[in-house]
């Protein structure tokens, strides 16, 4: 649960218009997730990641919109988990059309399964080793409360 | 007296000699040839086994290839909207205590739910607490996203 002082970002950090290669963007993204541990500290890398897929998107819209179009609607139709190999005549046209407008080739086969080192400005967040005292620090004591109105804290006895 | 009754006798001369010798099956192949023909058909079965899975393998690769290259944008957009949510339920459960005595939001009466970590750790919400305030369809349809969907 989430008390007052607790700091969440407003409401206009974060509101993004939602939807080139993104490749840097989303490896900082995946690190910055990664390492961190928490959403917040990662919000300008999120917002770097879809500004980059909505101009990409933008640009395919611009010029190959037919193509981009039907080779969706095949991937969505022929099976279904969309898999590639049902769809590979409408594959084949689309890759031509975005390598003749936009000069993007296909990644290599695996690529996005490989992976990657990222060398990222951010630093390291630090990880404080466990600390293991010779006692267990008591714990405060409760407030005064009287007894529980509705039975039991645990969140699982509905 | 009467006529003499029929009998179920044998006919005359006897029975035909009945041949009780051995028959045995026809067999078209022996045991090696049986154990060789095992052998091929293991073998182009193996064959057969090997080109499909690697075709498998190789499919397997793309897709997942594929979905990890998408992963980023719908994890980016999954983060602001759960934040958005964390504050959304957050200040519905101010408007619901504020007469409440001695009620903090966040905590039970004042008292903190994890009580020896740092409190600007971020730690998930319960998932029954995430989808409190809405519809239970939501909780359904989210929780038991693979039963449901």
């Amino acid at each position: 649960m989430f008390t007052k002082d607790f700091p969440l970002p407003t409401e206009e950090e974060l509101t993004v218009q939602e939807i080139n290669t993104c490749e840097e963007q989303n490896n900082e993204y995946m690190l910055c997730r990664k390492e961190e541990k928490d959403p917040r500290k990662c919000l300008d890398e999120g917002k770097a990641v879809t500004a980059c897929s909505l101009n990409f998107f933008r640009k395919i819209k611009k010029s190959c919109l037919e193509e981009f179009s039907q080779y969706a609607n095949c991937l969505d139709k022929s099976s279904r988990d969309m898999e590639y190999k049902y769809c590979r005549n409408t594959q084949a046209i689309y890759d031509k059309c975005v390598l003749d407008n936009l000069g993007l080739e296909r990644p290599d086969f695996g690529y996005f399964c490989e992976p990657k080192i990222v060398d990222s400005k951010r630093p390291k967040p630090i990880e404080e080793p466990l600390s293991f005292p010779d006692a267990p620090e008591p714990l405060p004591e409760l407030p005064v409360g009287g007894e529980a109105r509705y039975g039991s804290r645990k969140f699982w006895f509905q | 007296m009467a006529a003499t009754p029929t009998q179920d006798l044998p006919p005359k001369g006897g029975y035909a000699p009945v041949n009780f010798t051995r028959i045995p099956a026809r067999s078209y192949f022996n045991g090696y040839q049986l154990f060789a023909g095992f052998g091929v058909v293991s073998a182009v079965a193996c064959y057969m086994y090997y080109k499909t899975y690697s075709l498998v393998r190789r499919e397997d690769i793309e897709m997942r290839s594929g979905r990890l290259a998408v992963e980023p944008l719908l994890l980016a957009e999954r983060d602001r909207e759960f934040l958005k949510q964390i504050r959304r339920n957050r200040d519905e459960e101010a408007r619901l205590m504020a007469n409440v005595e001695g009620w903090e939001v966040g905590t039970y009466h004042g008292e903190r739910i994890y009580k020896t970590i740092p409190s600007e750790r971020f730690i998930d919400p319960v998932i029954n607490e995430y989808f409190a305030h809405g519809p239970s369809k939501a909780y359904t349809d989210n929780a038991f996203f693979s039963l449901f969907s």
